[in-house]
């Protein structure tokens, strides 16, 4: 479509201008990024916004002082680690219930302000299963779960984990052998949720609203969408993690809006989405979550 | 005892009589016509000289007027007409039909014949005369009522070369446009360049933005009433055109006698019949395309007495783009065939019954009964046959997807006018809808057949009104009435009550200040977010998810006629609007899947501004200038973070200057020149990193695309508009007529107007924001006739 507006365009007038616009490119925000859960240390990603149009890499903010706070307690300073470019402490773990908050201070920004809290309840998987089907003569796997909705609002998040085997090749004798493997979020999708329940571009997680679990068991089944690989990877289909998140409104907020911004690039007669933030004097997302896991073993 | 009751019945008689002949009246009522087309005068002016009383003629020329029995000196005039002044003694009810000659404004001594704007209550009115619509320049040369509508004050235009109307910070959905009393869903052809409606066939064009009349309800922000040309009455006429884009032909005449009169209109396009030989000729002949309009209007109309009149009118207009591809090839073991189509169409379907009654001469009454459809298909078909030796294969597909609104309704109006000081309208209608939100279809031959989307509902829509013109005083006069509607779709039932009221004192100096209120409700919404008017927009009702839209406006205003010639406005105005639709962050009309109340939101919004409007309807200069300054805002829970933000069609100034001169007999020169402020969009103004790619920051060859970053929705505004548009007739009486030639310039200095801005990215990953615009200078060249 946006091919036959241009094509209108083009018809009347062939007239493609090129126009400087008077946006406020002024200085760049902050942007802040981390993901807390129980299972890691805490810590967050904080870089800088640019300009629209311009090209180069994203700059990440160093030299900051980041403190973090635990239900208004003062808990510590993270501090930058140059070889992950996260700001971290390994001493501190988030805990379940409690409300985190990070203050972000450094010279010539606004202190950046943002807070989360790990939900409290464990959402978990009571069935998960797997099993397959031939589609135009490939083995594709269906992935089944069952999840028990938690009483209340809830938003969940659904990874699914396999392994990748490393491979080493022998030239001489033309066989290649496991060297290593490596744990790697598994590429799926289905068909059992509406668009508007889970729209999301990264097609290895999905986040959705409980409004249609209703507080109770709901089953998803998800198809096998991986992706062939070459070189020295190879899929592993012994193993299979499945992992329900219970995230916190701000995460599924964030998730979904910026799914829904990929989606819609392409499509001129869609309202541009903005991608939600609870960052104060800045972007991105500062979120929790807790996460249960069920293992599934293919013979 | 008897003698006491013979006393007291004689006395009551007496004085009984002797008030009756004190206070006695009777009614001068009749139609106004064209002496020459015997076409009726809307609007027109009934005066009586020696009282300083006098009324107009309604929709259907018809007029009544009650005076005391006395002598009388009635003048009936008309914009454009020679006044016709009559004396006689009233001393009981007459009929009197009026026919007005029509006079060739070459000096300034014709004096205005309709009601002087500082006289009427009615405020937020404008009559634009059809003969100055169609001397007004046009983009192709293609006569455009809801153009010359767009250049009026409050009334801004949207796009670049769309006829979408947008009235005080309302939508296109927002405008009740009838034509002879029926609503019009889908005003324009050619994605929007054009509008439905053929000046030829019209008589009389209203447009109402504000202070509406209890007898107008249904839509939020303003009523165009179209009125089609009822057919001469005297001959056999008619008048035409052939354009660079279309060719038009209108007749109309009287049936065997002038007691039944027809119109017949038809208009099409033909850019397809000049290049389908040449597509032909450049795919050895497998391929046809091509893309026209046409509209046909009829109207009957037949006098059974001079109480009792019958019309019968039509509207059939279609759109339609195609492209067929075939193919015929040989391979090794078999032949194959197929055959290729695609269709994208919609139109209208438009058709009313009405019956004039005149009751008596203080009693009018109009029965309407009505029918409108707009339909939008798009449609793929594909076909392919296999012929083996032995055997033959053959594969069908076919996909469509098909939205629109069907309306049957009846209405009845009755007018009442006791006396000068009141006019009063009641009546009732109810509407049966029935609406296809967009319902995408597969069939095939070799899967399962598949239909989604959301299903037809029908609704009832049902509507009463009460109004009265009241002449308080020589200086006051007061519309008051309400309108009570109801709507019922499912099991959910709305109603609404309408208060309405407007005002106007004459001060001594002959200026008159104005003011209204008005409430209003629309239980159906237009759903779009192409932003110009696509045929894809969807009608939809109120249901028990998405409430009905209702809005409140006032109106402050001042009016005065200057020198005889110039009327002049100035009017402030405030719109609260509630229960707008809009579609989701990231939502289109392109997905279809799933039910549309999951893809809005509903939210508010505001509008005010001032409008200022100088008008010169006589002489031989005639036009116009508007100046608009307004602000328009929307206010969404889900949208821009539940922030206000404004309006996409939000303009601060909007200015028009058009003007018609004639110069002689037989050369007419007119121009208008537009400026308004640029549209709001949406764009980004950064670009961060998202969380899932913050990894890849490690990797230093690689840049992820990142979040684009939005200040606000609709916070940027694109350059502002303006253009200049210019066109000369000329002229010249044949023995069979008069022929005209007209040559006119759109865009006349060739401006690069904004149509819309995108962000590009080229292969080295270098982004810039390109503008598109869509007209350049446009010359047209014309020919007319009339006979």
């Amino acid at each position: 479509m946006k091919k036959l507006l241009i094509m209108v365009c083009v018809i009347f007038y062939g007239c493609e201008t090129v126009v400087e616009l008077d946006l406020d490119s002024g200085s760049p925000k902050p942007v802040l990024n981390g993901i807390i859960n129980p299972d890691s240390t805490l810590s967050v990603h904080i870089s800088q916004s640019k300009y629209i149009l311009d090209k180069g890499p994203f700059e990440i903010i160093r030299g900051a002082t980041v403190d973090v706070y635990e239900n208004d307690r003062w808990l510590g300073e993270l501090l930058f680690d140059s070889s992950t470019l996260f700001y971290t402490h390994e001493d501190l773990k988030p805990k379940r219930g409690m409300r985190y908050s990070i203050e972000v201070a450094k010279e010539g920004y606004e202190n950046v302000i943002a807070e989360t809290t790990i939900p409290v309840a464990l959402a978990s998987i009571s069935e998960a299963s797997v099993d397959s089907v031939l589609t135009e003569g490939l083995k594709r796997f269906r992935f089944h779960v069952t999840i028990e909705d938690l009483p209340g609002e809830n938003y969940y998040e659904f990874v699914l984990f396999a392994y990748l085997k490393i491979l080493e090749y022998d030239r001489e004798t033309q066989v290649s052998t496991q060297i290593d493997s490596i744990l790697v979020q598994f590429a799926f999708y289905t068909e059992d949720l509406r668009a508007e329940d889970f729209q999301t571009s990264i097609m290895t997680s999905y986040v959705l609203s409980d409004n249609l679990f209703g507080g109770k068991t709901y089953t998803i089944s998800f198809h096998d969408s991986r992706a062939t690989l070459s070189g020295n990877l190879a899929h592993d289909y012994s193993t299979f993690i499945f992992a329900l998140r219970h995230v916190s409104k701000d995460y599924y907020l964030y998730r979904r809006s910026q799914a829904l911004q990929s989606w819609v690039e392409d499509n001129p007669f869609a309202e541009p989405v903005p991608v939600h933030t609870n960052i104060r004097n800045g972007l991105g997302i500062f979120a929790g979550y807790n996460q249960s896991t069920r293992i599934v073993r293919i013979k | 005892m008897a003698s006491f009751f013979k006393i007291t019945f004689l006395g009551a008689c007496l004085l009984f009589s002797s008030q009756q002949l004190k206070a006695q009246k009777f009614t001068i009522s009749g139609y106004i016509k064209d002496k020459r087309t015997g076409e009726v005068l809307i609007g027109a002016n009934i005066y009586n000289k020696e009282n300083y009383q006098g009324t107009t003629s309604n929709k259907y020329g018809f007029y009544s007027l009650t005076l005391p029995a006395d002598s009388v000196k009635l003048v009936f005039s008309f914009v454009g007409y020679q006044p016709i002044e009559t004396h006689f003694y009233l001393n009981k009810d007459s009929e009197m039909d009026v026919g007005l000659e029509g006079v060739v404004e070459l000096d300034e001594i014709v004096i205005s014949g309709k009601e002087e704007i500082e006289e009427i209550t009615q405020m937020s009115k404008i009559n634009i005369p059809v003969d100055q619509i169609k001397a007004m320049p046009a983009l192709l040369g293609e006569v455009d009522v809801l153009k010359v509508l767009q250049l009026l004050p409050g009334i801004q235009s949207g796009t670049e070369g769309s006829s979408g109307l947008y009235i005080r910070g309302g939508g296109p959905d927002q405008n009740l446009i009838l034509l002879d009393g029926v609503p019009v869903y889908n005003a324009s052809h050619l994605f929007g360049f054009f509008s439905v409606f053929n000046a030829d066939a019209i008589n009389n064009v209203e447009l109402i933005k504000g202070g509406f009349p209890a007898r107008y309800g249904g839509r939020l922000s303003s009523v165009i009433d179209i009125t089609m040309k009822e057919g001469n009455n005297e001959k056999l006429r008619g008048e035409g055109a052939i354009g660079l884009v279309s060719s038009k032909l209108t007749l109309e005449g009287p049936i065997k006698n002038e007691r039944t009169t027809f119109l017949f209109s038809g208009r099409r396009t033909y850019i397809d019949l000049l290049a389908r030989p040449l597509i032909k000729s450049a795919t050895d002949g497998d391929e046809i395309a091509g893309y026209y309009f046409y509209d046909l209007n009829g109207k009957i109309n037949h006098k059974f007495s001079n109480r009792d009149r019958v019309y019968l009118s039509g509207y059939f207009g279609n759109d339609d783009a195609y492209s067929r591809f075939s193919e015929n090839y040989e391979l090794d073991d078999h032949s194959v065939s197929s055959e290729d189509e695609f269709r994208l169409a919609w139109g209208n379907i438009i058709a009313a019954a009405r019956w004039n009654h005149v009751f008596n001469p203080k009693f009018f009454s109009n029965l309407t009964l009505t029918y409108s459809r707009y339909r939008f298909d798009v449609s793929q078909y594909y076909a392919e046959e296999r012929i083996y030796v032995d055997s033959v294969d053959s594969e069908e597909e076919s996909i469509s997807y098909f939205s629109g609104i069907r309306d049957f309704g009846a209405k009845i109006d009755f007018e009442f006018i006791p006396d000068p000081n009141h006019y009063i309208r009641f009546g009732v209608n109810a509407i049966n809808h029935t609406f296809n939100p967009g319902i995408l279809s597969f069939q095939s031959s070799v899967q399962s057949d598949t239909t989604v989307g959301s299903f037809r509902t029908t609704a009832n829509e049902f509507a009463a009104y009460l109004e009265d013109d009241i002449r308080v005083s020589d200086n006051l006069k007061i519309n008051a009435g309400f309108h009570v509607s109801a709507f019922s779709v499912g099991d959910e039932f709305y109603t609404s009550f309408q208060p309405r009221v407007a005002a106007r004192y004459l001060l001594n100096n002959g200026l008159s200040i104005k003011g209204s209120y008005a409430q209003m409700a629309q239980f159906i919404h237009l759903l779009t977010n192409s932003g110009i008017g696509l045929p894809t927009d969807l009608w939809l009702p109120a249901t028990e998810r998405v409430a009905p839209q209702e809005a409140h406006q006032f109106a402050l205003g001042l009016a005065k006629t200057i020198k005889k010639h110039y009327e002049v406005s100035l009017e402030a105005y405030y719109k609260e609007m509630e229960g707008l639709i809009e579609y989701k962050e990231g939502a289109s009309f392109l997905n279809v899947d799933g039910d549309w109340q999951d893809k809005v939101e509903t939210g508010r919004g505001d509008s005010y501004g001032v409008e200022l409007f100088v008008q010169k309807k006589t002489g031989k200069f005639t036009g116009w200038l508007g100046y608009t300054l307004s602000w328009s805002n929307r206010q969404f829970d889900n949208l821009n973070f539940g922030r206000w933000f404004p309006y996409r069609f939000d303009r601060r100034h909007d200015i028009s200057i058009t003007g018609v001169f004639k110069v002689n007999d037989h050369i007419d020169v007119s121009g208008a020149w537009v400026y308004g402020t640029g549209n709001s969009i949406t764009l980004p103004s950064s670009r961060y990193i998202d969380y899932s790619s913050v990894r890849a920051l490690l990797f230093n060859d690689f840049i992820p695309d990142g979040v684009k970053y939005y200040d606000r929705r609709n916070g940027y505004r694109m350059r502002s508009y303006h253009r200049l548009d210019l066109s000369i007739g000329f002229s010249k009486q044949k023995k069979w007529g008069v022929r005209k030639w007209t040559i006119g310039t759109y865009n006349t200095y060739s401006t690069r107007n904004p149509f819309f801005i995108d962000v590009h990215r080229d292969f080295e990953g270098n982004r810039r924001f390109i503008q598109y615009s869509l007209f350049p200078i446009i010359p047209a060249i014309s020919y007319s006739f009339k006979f």
